[in-house]
């Protein structure tokens, strides 16, 4: 029987780390070089050591790591989120941008901005993301409680997302100061240019947080394919597993999207894409979905930096350019689930 | 292992499902649980393996009372086979037989002594050509013996499987008792919820007949399988017989309405 050589599939999953890990060091390095100034990396990096604060040190330090540091972190986030969602309401159309948790992070993000909390208090910019992600996951976790079709979560996603984008556009349409709305505006389009390394500190603890509580999951998650009563049966503590992936999802979500703004479908794109490799398990797919989420992300973020438009091309407009057909592609694929 | 209820009620949204139902299984056997459609079968199934909430009643495993058990120590005396073979991912015959491994393992990784349990179940259920196959691409009989490897990967004390020949061929349903019948020799504890009452003859020793989420007959089939006990609980009569030193029975109902 052929059972050993195909259970320990360790070394096809083993590779896959292995591919995914050296793709984003590579695009690791090539971030820190493309963008509109040429610098050299290697005076760069001498300079700093030397404590020396020449242009190349400051591109480097300031601008180049803490872009690239975020774009792999909140890549990872989203990747990881998606596939952690997917996992728990078993459906593989479960996604942050999709459900609405972005929207609502979004949301509490501006209603930060909007009361000026943002430059009183720093910390409170991820707080509000991480608090409205909670409230659409929630959300998204009691209405599929007890029927997890695909009609009932896009139908959920679709609301939620609508009630969050009507709250952010009330927000704009009061907002005293029409240039914070401009500010605003495009904040929600997603982007990672401008961020410096307070916003990577700001956010590291949540997000480290939510991806250890999604993380420690993994085997559960298996588990929980063969539905609830089963997996109960077989020593899941349901109760246990639904909450640290909601918290978990909302913590890494909601401090994403409080730095970058709205970034949608890696969640979606990435699990999809990687799923077929790790055996189709959901908790296998974790660690490689967020690999392949920092991945993506990043080299969308290079590409947006080398293309040649006359105002950089944010890098959200590029996910939903990309991500939208995708969605679409999937939904036509899995049609005949609808009727179920 | 012993398992025992004693005076389980249930009800859901108003309704009475299980009345002051107490039974007691004795390990080494195979106890089948019959009545008809919306007799509380699956519901007790259900509170035996922890996973229904009970008005009132206490169920004991080893006489110690079910909820002092942790979920994972649980699962590692009591596997449980549901009557719908949900699996939502399209997963490889084998890891699905794999899962089965879950109370015993802590990482994804497998050693020999869980391959091997891996391997016997699936010996056992019959399903060695389906390997590599994946789950949701198999027909409706051959995903239940599937789940019934991975019930048996568990190797646990005592099984509670709810209808796990309802969607076999008669070979295999046959072939499925016999190995029902081989682990309750081993002394493990097996009780299973079956419509097939000439099935239920043959190779169960014990037999709990539910009507109306009440306890209206036990005993060995002859005390349970009577003329009477069909007529009046399933409503239809019977042909009885015996071959090879084996009885057996066959419902029956004439063509003209009622009349046997």
């Amino acid at each position: 029987m052929q059972v050993k050589t195909s259970l320990n599939t360790r070394r096809q999953e083993t590779l896959l780390t292995l591919m995914l890990t050296s793709i984003l060091f590579i695009l690791f390095a090539f971030s820190l070089v493309v963008g509109d100034v040429n610098i050299n990396i290697i005076n760069g990096l001498s300079d700093i050591f030397n404590n020396k604060s020449t242009l190349n040190a400051i591109i480097f330090e300031e601008i180049r790591l803490p872009r690239t540091l975020l774009a792999m972190l909140i890549g990872a986030s989203l990747g990881l989120s998606g596939a952690a969602l997917q996992g728990m309401v078993r459906n593989p159309l479960a996604e942050p941008g999709v459900i609405g948790v972005s929207a609502s992070a979004a949301l509490g993000a501006v209603i930060v901005f909007y009361f000026g909390l943002a430059s009183a208090i720093p910390m409170a910019l991820p707080l509000g993301g991480i608090a409205g992600a909670l409230v659409a996951v929630l959300f998204l976790y009691l209405l599929t409680k007890n029927n997890n079709s695909m009609l009932t979560l896009i139908l959920a996603g679709v609301a939620v997302s609508s009630l969050a984008s009507a709250l952010t556009a009330l927000a704009l349409n009061l907002s005293p100061n029409p240039y914070a709305s401009l500010e605003i505006f495009f904040w929600l389009m997603g982007s990672l240019a401008d961020r410096s390394f307070t916003h990577v500190w700001l956010i590291l603890p949540a997000t480290l947080l939510g991806w250890w509580l999604m993380l420690s999951t993994r085997r559960d998650l298996d588990v929980l394919s063969l539905g609830e009563d089963t997996a109960q049966s077989l020593g899941v503590q349901l109760q246990k597993l639904n909450k640290r992936i909601i918290l978990g999802a909302a913590l890494a979500v909601g401090a994403a999207v409080s730095v970058s703004g709205g970034i949608g479908f890696v969640g979606l794109v990435v699990p999809h894409l990687l799923r077929r490799y790790v055996g189709y398990q959901p908790g296998r797919l974790l660690l490689s979905s967020a690999l392949g989420g920092a991945v993506l992300l990043l080299a969308a973020d290079i590409t947006v930096r080398l293309l040649p438009t006359q105002q950089e091309l944010k890098i959200g407009v590029l996910t939903a350019l990309l991500g939208a057909p995708f969605f679409l592609h999937l939904i036509l694929k899995s049609k005949r689930e609808w009727a179920s | 292992m012993s398992l025992a209820a004693s005076s389980i009620n249930v009800n859901l949204s108003g309704n009475v499902i299980l009345k002051d139902i107490s039974v007691e299984f004795p390990t080494g056997k195979i106890i089948g649980l019959i009545g008809p459609n919306g007799a509380g079968k699956s519901t007790l199934m259900r509170v035996l393996a922890g996973l229904q909430m009970i008005e009132s009643g206490q169920i004991s495993l080893n006489h110690q009372p079910l909820n002092t058990f942790s979920r994972q120590a649980l699962a590692k005396e009591i596997t449980y086979l549901p009557q719908t073979g949900e699996c939502h991912w399209p997963m490889t015959v084998e890891r699905v037989v794999m899962l089965g491994r879950h109370p015993h393992l802590n990482t994804h990784r497998l050693d020999d002594v869980n391959i091997q349990a891996v391997e016997q179940a699936i010996k056992e259920a019959d399903i060695e050509h389906l390997i590599g196959r994946p789950v949701n691409e198999l027909s409706g009989g051959e995903r239940a013996r599937v789940m019934l490897a991975r019930a048996l990967a568990t190797q646990s004390n005592i099984l509670l499987a709810d209808e796990p020949i309802v969607s076999l061929d008669p070979r295999h349903q046959i072939e499925v008792m016999v190995l029902l019948q081989t682990l309750a020799q081993k002394g493990k504890t097996v009780i299973v919820v079956l419509h097939e009452l000439h099935l239920a003859m043959r190779y169960c020793q014990q037999l709990i007949l539910l009507d109306k989420g009440q306890k209206v007959s036990e005993g060995t089939s002859a005390d349970v399988l009577t003329e009477a006990n069909l007529q009046e609980i399933y409503g239809v009569g019977a042909l009885f017989g015996e071959h090879q030193g084996n009885k057996w029975v066959l419902p029956w109902l004439d063509n003209k309405k009622g009349k046997v």
